[in-house]
């Protein structure tokens, strides 16, 4: 792997904990305006934050996976080469 | 040390003209303060000057259409090196498809290089520093990324909320919904964030030592204004080529 290509990927990855912080919170947001909409207090609030940490999850499933990806095509790449 | 002494801190040039009374009225009463107009005077000022570099670098192709290579270091050669770095960046990602989408991803990062460097010159500010503006940049970046999904695979971009079975499709949209305005909000308070605590630095250590100290992190200023304006763009491209890829 390159350098630079080293450089990329580690802010690619390094972006991750922001969205994963960021997701949490805009459920949470979501979640107690609906209920505020509602009144349904605290239901919602509590489904939404769930789905929050579902979308963080997914963030970390998502990159995961790329990495995967780009291992296997490195490894190709070695092969070839 | 008394507070007038840093009065330079958060009074630039431009916001001592807009304390006056009268250029307030001239706004039509809708900007109240110094503090509230700046960060949109600035990123006037940073819009201003990328069209005066766009229109000294156009004028070299108006003239001749020959083009003959230039070997000094002038405006126009930094720009072409710039926008073919871009592209070559882009397409490594993107493939052959990146060239529709270099002028919104080349647009949005070099104003937020401009606006991001414009807080280094004394007297200046960052509008990226302010979260009205880098939350400005992160909706059209992501708003452009659904509808060149749209674009591109019409009523089925939808399959990329739905997830991989249609029985888990309620499940998997309020998550994946979370999950884009997510990324406006990482997008945007990145940006903001990082640009806000530099100038924070930069101006605690002025309070602390006027002389010397505060340079160097301006050095680390500059280098941040360039990184960040790096992870941006790369984000953008990103969610780009997620947008016009099939959904899984």
């Amino acid at each position: 792997m390159s350098r630079s290509q080293f450089l990329r990927d580690l802010l690619k990855f390094s972006t991750l904990g922001l969205e994963m912080g960021a997701a949490v919170v805009i459920g949470l947001l979501m979640g107690v305006y609906l209920d505020r909409q509602f009144g349904t207090r605290p239901w919602l609030t509590m489904v939404f934050l769930g789905f929050g940490f579902a979308a963080a999850a997914r963030a970390v499933i998502r990159a995961v996976k790329a990495g995967l990806l780009m291992e296997e095509e490195e490894k190709d790449e070695e092969e070839k080469g | 040390m008394s507070a007038n002494t840093f009065y330079f801190l958060d009074h630039t040039p431009l916001h001592q003209v807009i304390e006056k009374p009268s250029t307030v009225q001239k706004a039509g009463g809708l900007l109240t303060n110094a503090v509230e107009a700046s960060p949109i005077l600035h990123a006037g000022l940073a819009t201003l000057l990328l069209i005066a570099v766009a229109w000294v670098v156009s004028r070299r192709y108006r003239e001749d259409s020959t083009l003959p290579a230039e070997k000094t270091f002038s405006p126009s050669n930094i720009m072409e090196m710039a926008v073919r770095g871009l592209l070559l960046f882009m397409e490594s990602i993107m493939g052959p498809e990146a060239r529709r989408f270099v002028p919104l991803i080349g647009t949005t990062a070099l104003f937020i290089l401009f606006s991001n460097l414009l807080g280094s010159i004394p007297g200046f500010d960052s509008p990226t520093a302010n979260i009205n503006t880098t939350l400005a940049c992160a909706i059209v970046v992501v708003a452009a990324t659904h509808v060149i999904g749209v674009r591109a695979h019409g009523i089925k971009y939808i399959k990329h909320f739905m997830g991989p079975v249609w029985w888990l499709a309620w499940l998997i949209f309020p998550i994946e919904l979370i999950g884009h305005i997510a990324r406006v909000m990482s997008l945007s308070v990145r940006l903001f964030g990082n640009m806000f605590g530099d100038h924070t630095v930069v101006a605690t250590f002025m309070m602390l030592v006027a002389l010397g100290v505060p340079a160097i992190f301006m050095g680390f200023g500059v280098f941040v204004a360039l990184i960040q304006t790096f992870v941006f763009t790369l984000l953008s491209i990103i969610y780009i080529s997620g947008a016009i890829e099939e959904a899984h």
